[in-house]
């Protein structure tokens, strides 16, 4: 094991890879407050600062690709009373991920300014989206934890904002069939509303994320990534020691868990599709909920490192913590999928699959661990590095199809695919597109989906835990069911309903360009996969904690053919289902009460946000009304009974004072003698 | 050191010469004033010099019959300013009075039997003392035309005379113990023991309860403090109680220091429990008390008792440190200047303004309206008896309570939630004054010069209560 080599250098210029969106941010911050309302002027700056970030971003990546990672800080401290500084390292995890997320940023944004034309909120849209990509970026190229830590709360902050773009509630920008109910909570969401879920539900996880690094700092006495790589052993020991490294670990993770959309934190993300489409695209479905993702890969090795150091207690500690974060993205991915199948919004089959998909991320990181306890140790760091090449080639063909379905939905006017059909007819580049960038989703090969989750499914069989690995492989068949359903539905099939679109025609090229290219991405990184593989083994050469190659060659063994099979068939029958046999589905559903049941708990996402809304929104309630009663009897004891009492006192006390002189020269000549008689007797 | 004296001779000689002046027809009542007051400004500037000299030393008078130390002369010149702001706010109203130039005569006689008061160093000085600002008192609640101040008065005489009658005990069992009539050291006599220092303690206390109002000892007070005329009040529950506060203090300073008496018996804890009984005792049958009348002078009269009991915490925290820790023992003793203080200059000019003002809450509504000064000054006066800080009350507590945390916490506790307690009635009134408006001024300017010179004493003398300390 060998640590990259790294030179500090100053804190400019590898920086402005994440303060120049910052930057751009705040220029258009003055530029709102001086009254501007130029719209060229905003997406012109926020453009420009995206750029100036990702050509910052492919340098360095080139550069730390080339071997040499960068650690760029400030001199002195930044808080001197716990040491912190002010820097950006990039090694080779980072320098892919800023890569990733810096072009799609630019890509998105790019889309943005045809799609966004004319709202009456495009300035505020264009400062949040350049306000995000800095913290985004600042997320994964921050030095330190606190410095992540104010970028990952800027995320959820431009997150909120941006869910809750459209905040006047209009129908139109809902989730959610208006007027359906749950278990009698209803499942129809505005954006006002679903802005607010989104930072509740994420706090959550953040909370736990700042109690995490604060007990690491007390533990360790640093929260500088590169210091707790190198005395990873030392901490996770010390922790282990104590035995609280498995629940430490979990509380740290939260954080992760919650921005990644991973059960029980997944809600948030189904309902945050209310915000504009390219939101989606960027924030809810390629970076920031990436950042969960970022921070297990970032953090998986170093564990797995410091626990194999630190000894048995330490090794056996990790598994635990690997094995649950394992399961519970075992879980996400199957439970998402699961509600992909019966969905009819377009948007939200896209967000189920993207809590799916970051499920599949979650189990390669936690994979490792498990791989690692059993002394594999190459071989947990290439899970590693297969989770982030699922969240690269995610990234792209996910970016891609919530492009297509901003466009979609605008050409509809509606976001239910019922009113959507035979487009394929109208525009036969965007088609193609879903074609190309559904396909990778649904993991045929030899798509760049495909490779990147056939190496998850990989791993996980490695780390050995059967449900995981089972979970992990329905999911994958599902996956391509739902997907095929999907496009089939939009692209072949006439529409289920009258809808009162647009007469339907291709998109206008700067929106239709983003989404061809990232779905003919998608395609040429699994063509490609040779190359693309030997660049992120060299990164993970280059990252710290795992310091060496990795082989990410996709290995056709036995499971590899199941789950093409899997694949292949499902969409087979879906496809047989769907444009030869002709089943109404929906007939079906509203025939049969057993079809209907499973259709409903798949459609009202397993009656989760139901449950949420009737334990802690009810509960809370509860505690509420609870706590009105005790405010209100503290309210009778101060303003009724102790005025009460201390009237009846008074009046008592004065009651003796009677205004006669012999009576009160009784008192004083009896309570003289009784003082006397007591005083004698005590002293007698 | 003798300049002192004489100037405590001018101003008996004032009072003297008051009636010898006003018995001449043709004389009004501004001369007398001015008597009067050249009476209290030679106090003040004797008090003044006794404060200067008797820094870190102890001043002897009369062969050691009188005593004063920095505490005492601090409390000399405490009831002077006290006095003097009550003079000024009896500028115009009491000239009325038929009776006005004994009003005159014996507010500075008041003030030179508070010197022997304070000073006493000897049981027969007491009692001399003692009776001499006890008839003044008397006289002085009688005064007024009205039938109550009469009434007052006689309840007051019958009272005062049972007390003085404890307090000749006390004197005797001095004497007694010492087996000679001749001069006794103040405290308890050397040879009593047991039994007697209890009879002796006893007595004391009941009579100087009396006219301190401690409870059980303080019948008499709401009654007389809340019939007799305002003016009248302020002078007995303003320089007068302050004499009689520093007399008790020596004899608990005395009576703790002694290595027998008391400690033998309790282990030096006995005295500073009797008082903090009596002290939890008075403070809380003073604030609750006070809590619902509408007449103000009874809420100031209940609020008097309060107070009292305050400073009875100070004197537990003396009586237990005074062996233990003399450091803390001081702090106590500055807490009780500070606290008799800001407790006088704020009671004579309230006192004062119920006779001008009317005694019922409702007639002190809108005081604002008339005097936008008074009234501002009459919340600073009340704030300062809450004890609200920077003023001049807050200091006198937390130094009382600081020295007292040390003996009890239990004490504290009380005294703080006492506190609390207090505020209700005070910012009761409070409300009342600054709220509302009235259509004319009712109130004479040397009033409201009283009052504005009290409120921004106790401002001034807040901000600067840490360095008086050193006085102390």
């Amino acid at each position: 094991m060998v640590e990259p080599g790294y030179v500090v250098e100053g804190f400019l210029p590898w920086s402005l890879a994440w303060l120049a969106p910052y930057i751009g941010a705040f220029i258009l911050a003055l530029a709102y407050i001086a009254g501007s309302r130029n719209d060229k002027l905003y997406w012109g700056v926020s453009l420009v600062s995206i750029l100036a970030s990702a050509i910052i971003s492919t340098i360095a990546a080139a550069r730390v690709l080339g071997g040499e990672p960068i650690y760029a800080k400030a001199s002195g401290y930044w808080f001197p009373w716990i040491k912190v500084t002010l820097g950006t390292y990039i090694d080779g995890l980072s320098a892919v991920m800023a890569l990733v997320v810096s072009w799609l940023s630019f890509l998105i944004a790019l889309y943005s300014v045809k799609y966004m034309e004319g709202d009456w909120g495009l300035h505020r849209y264009f400062f949040f989206i350049t306000f995000f990509v800095g913290s985004m970026q600042l997320v994964v190229l921050a030095d330190n934890l606190l410095l992540l830590f104010i970028g990952w709360e800027g995320t959820g902050i431009a997150s909120y904002a941006l869910i809750g773009h459209w905040y006047t509630d209009e129908e139109e920008y809902w989730v959610g069939v208006p007027g359906r109910r749950a278990l009698g909570q209803p499942m129809y969401f505005e954006p006002s509303h679903s802005a607010v879920r989104a930072i509740l539900f994420t706090r959550i996880g953040d909370i736990g994320l700042l109690v995490g690094t604060a007990i690491i700092y007390l533990t360790v006495g640093t929260i500088t990534i590169p210091e707790l790589v190198q005395n990873a052993a030392a901490w996770i020991g010390a922790l282990a020691a104590k035995g609280i490294l498995p629940s430490l670990l979990l509380i740290f993770t939260l954080g992760a868990l919650g921005k990644s959309a991973q059960f029980p934190f997944h809600e948030w993300l189904v309902t945050a599709m209310t915000g504009p489409t390219p939101v989606s695209a960027l924030i809810h479905a390629a970076t920031m909920v990436k950042a969960g993702v970022y921070f297990i890969l970032r953090f998986a090795p170093i564990i797995i490192v410091g626990a194999l150091a630190a000894g048995e207690a330490a090794k056996a500690q990790a598994l635990d913590y690997f094995t649950i974060v394992a399961g519970l993205g075992a879980v996400t991915a199957f439970m998402m999928a699961t509600m992909a199948l019966v969905s009819n919004e377009l948007k939200l089959i896209l967000a189920y699959s993207t809590a799916s998909q970051l499920g599949y991320m979650f189990i390669a990181g936690a994979a490792a661990g498990i791989i690692a306890y059993h002394g594999e140790l190459e071989a947990a760091l290439s899970s590693v590095m297969a989770g982030l090449s699922h969240l690269v080639s995610h990234a792209v063909f996910k970016a891609s199809l919530f492009l297509i379905a901003g466009w979609l939905i605008h050409v509809a006017h509606n976001r239910f695919i019922d009113t959507m059909g035979n487009y394929a007819k109208y525009m036969k580049l965007t088609a193609f597109s879903l074609w190309l960038a559904g396909l990778s989703l649904a993991g045929l090969p030899p798509f760049s989906g495909f490779f990147s989750k056939e190496l998850v499914i990989y791993y996980a069989e490695e780390a050995g835990i059967g449900p995981v690995l089972w979970l992990a492989v329905i999911t994958a068949g599902l996956t391509a069911a739902y997907t095929l359903r999907m496009i089939i539905r939009i692209l072949h099939l006439p529409p289920r309903e009258e809808g009162h679109g647009h007469e339907p025609h291709e998109a206008h090229p700067i929106m239709l360009g983003p989404y061809l290219v990232l779905a003919l991405a998608s395609i040429i990184l699994g063509l490609a996969w040779g190359q693309v593989s030997g660049v992120l083994s060299k990164a993970a050469q280059l990252t710290a904690a795992i310091g060496e190659a990795v082989s990410l060659q996709v290995k056709f063994a036995g499971l590899t053919y199941i789950v093409i099979g899997l694949v292949l068939a499902s969409m087979g029958v879906v496809g047989f289902l769907y444009m030869a046999a002709r089943v109404d589905f929906m007939g079906i559903v509203s025939r049969s009460t057993a079809a209907r049941m499973i259709h409903d708990f798949l459609y009202d996402r397993w009656y989760i946000n139901s449950i949420y809304y009737i334990v802690f929104v009810g509960g809370f309630t509860y505690i509420m009304l609870s706590l009105q009663l005790v405010d209100s009897l503290i309210d009778l004891l101060y303003h009724s009974a102790i005025p009460l009492l201390a009237a009846l006192g008074a009046a008592a006390l004065r009651t003796l004072h009677r205004g006669r002189t012999d009576y009160y020269l009784t008192l004083y000549i009896y309570f003289a003698s009784l003082a006397l008689l007591l005083i004698y007797l005590y002293w007698r | 050191m003798e300049a002192v004296l004489y100037l405590m001779y001018a101003t008996l000689a004032s009072s003297l010469i008051v009636p010898a002046i006003a018995s001449r027809e043709e004389v009004g009542a501004r001369p007398v004033i001015a008597i009067s007051l050249a009476g209290v400004t030679a106090y003040l500037v004797g008090s003044l010099l006794l404060v200067a000299e008797a820094q870190g030393t102890i001043v002897e008078y009369y062969d050691g019959l009188v005593v004063h130390d920095s505490f005492s002369a601090m409390m000399t010149l405490s009831a002077g300013v006290v006095a003097a702001v009550a003079l000024l706010a009896a500028a115009r109203e009491p000239a009325l009075w038929t009776t006005h130039p004994a009003y005159y005569s014996l507010l500075p006689m008041s003030l030179f039997g508070v010197f022997f008061l304070a000073g006493a160093m000897d049981a027969l000085v007491v009692l001399a003392a003692w009776m001499l600002v006890s008839v003044i008192s008397y006289v002085i609640i009688a005064l007024p035309d009205d039938k109550e101040s009469s009434k007052a008065a006689v309840r007051y005489i019958y009272v005062g005379a049972v007390a003085t009658l404890l307090l000749g005990l006390w004197v005797a069992s001095q004497a007694v113990a010492a087996a000679d009539l001749g001069i006794q050291p103040l405290g308890l006599a050397p040879a009593m023991e047991g039994t007697a220092s209890g009879l002796a303690a006893s007595l004391i206390l009941a009579a100087l309860g009396f006219k301190l109002g401690l409870v059980p000892f303080h019948w008499w007070l709401p009654s007389v403090y809340s019939r007799a005329h305002g003016r009248a009040v302020a002078l007995v529950a303003g320089p007068v109680k302050i004499g009689f506060i520093a007399l008790l203090t020596r004899i608990i300073y005395q009576a703790s220091q002694q290595p027998f008496g008391f400690e033998t018996l309790a282990g030096g804890t006995l005295l500073a429990g009797v008082l903090a009984v009596a002290s939890i005792a008075t403070m809380t049958y003073g604030n609750i008390a006070a809590l619902t009348p509408r007449n103000v002078q009874a809420i100031l009269a209940y609020s008097s008792i309060a107070h009292v009991g305050y400073i009875l915490a100070g004197l537990a925290a003396l009586a237990y440190l005074n062996t233990v820790d003399p450091g803390l023992a001081s702090l106590a003793l500055a807490g009780i200047v500070i606290q008799s203080l800001a407790y006088g200059l704020s009671k004579a000019p309230l006192f004062s303004l119920a006779p001008e003002a009317g005694q019922d809450l409702d007639d002190w509504r809108g005081l604002a309206g008339s005097s936008r000064a008074t009234s501002v000054g009459v919340a600073v006066l009340l704030l300062s008896l809450l004890g609200v800080p920077p003023l001049l009350g807050f200091w006198g507590k937390l130094y009382i309570f600081i020295a007292a945390a040390s003996y009890s916490m239990l004490l504290v506790l009380i005294a703080l939630v006492n506190s609390g307690v207090s505020s209700a009635y005070y910012i009761r009134v409070m409300r009342e004054v600054l709220t509302g408006s009235r259509e004319e001024g009712i109130i004479s300017d040397e009033l409201k010069a009283a009052i504005v010179l009290a409120s921004l004493l106790t401002i001034a003398l807040g901000l600067l209560a840490p360095a008086l300390l050193s006085l102390i």
